[in-house]
């Protein structure tokens, strides 16, 4: 059980990674990530966001929505269950680090539409997980997430200081950088067996 | 039961019972600020030139309404008569 557990986290952190392996959740990715503080904080508060969502949607899904039969209302609530839990986390945020609700700005309450957390909840009712299990999940995915725009974060502070060629500088150099992560991540793909 | 009914009073459960918790985390997380805030903020330039001192227009207003700072130091303000006793009139 324990094992699985372990597995399940592995291989959503490293090898499912939620934005280099299925590019979600590129918004923030791209937006936040010039700053390596403001992006483990995004990293965090996405974390804390998907870690209460999965046991949530996983509780709506089970004990209504299947229960009364009304799969097609899944999108509906889990998107409710997100936009209400961003506006808490926004609330607890401005509440007691303002200057880090200043520095996030617009990409806090953006959370809401991370297609990584929309993901995440309709992939634990795809994989059938159970609730320990997808609690495990969203918090991988939340980690993965971190993880991912964290070395984004600290690549992109280097790179202050480099010599990128004019016609790259801005977007075009960040999107190449995105694209070599995801292929060194692609080599961890071997690393367990998952489903 | 009718399935249009049922998920009508699935949704309404559902957001009302999020609509509840939301509204308790916020009588609870609230904070508290100055309401001329708002409107003083209206009320400057916006430029965040920094000519006054204050780092941003937003932390200008702050000196204000602490009576740190006056409005005189904003030289954009300055050339606006109607909006200078507008601010006036609101920070007395």
């Amino acid at each position: 059980m324990v094992k699985e557990l372990i597995l399940v986290f592995i291989a959503t952190v490293l090898i499912n990674n939620f934005v280099l392996k299925y590019f979600l959740g590129i918004c923030p990715f791209l937006g936040v990530s010039d700053k390596l503080s403001s992006a483990i904080s995004m990293g965090f508060a996405t974390t804390f966001v998907m870690t209460i969502t999965a046991p949530v949607a996983w509780l709506i899904n089970n004990y209504i929505l299947i229960k009364f039969d009304l799969p097609f209302l899944q999108y509906v609530c889990f998107i409710i269950v997100i936009a209400s839990l961003v506006q808490f986390v926004e609330m607890v945020i401005k509440k007691f680090f303002p200057l880090l609700h200043q520095s996030m700005g617009i990409y806090l309450p953006l959370i809401t539409t991370n297609c990584a957390i929309l993901f995440m909840t309709l992939q634990l009712v795809l994989r059938e997980y159970s609730l320990i299990k997808s609690m495990v999940f969203g918090f991988g995915s939340g980690i993965g997430f971190t993880l991912a725009i964290a070395i984004m974060a600290s690549i992109r502070e280097e790179l202050e200081f480099r010599d990128v060629p004019e016609s790259l500088k801005g977007p075009g150099i960040t999107l190449i950088i995105a694209g070599i992560l995801a292929l060194i991540f692609v080599g961890l793909a071997g690393l367990i067996q998952v489903r | 039961m009718n399935i249009v009914l049922l998920s009508a009073i699935v949704m309404a459960v559902l957001a009302g019972i999020l609509g509840a918790i939301l509204s308790f985390a916020y009588s609870k997380l609230k904070v508290e600020e100055d309401p001329r805030r708002e409107q003083l903020m209206d009320l400057l330039p916006g430029a965040n030139c920094g000519a006054c001192g204050a780092a941003s227009c937003a932390d200008f207003a702050d000196k204000l309404i602490k009576g740190e700072a006056d409005i005189s130091k904003c030289r954009i303000s300055l050339r606006d008569e109607d909006n200078l006793l507008k601010i006036k009139e609101l920070l007395k």
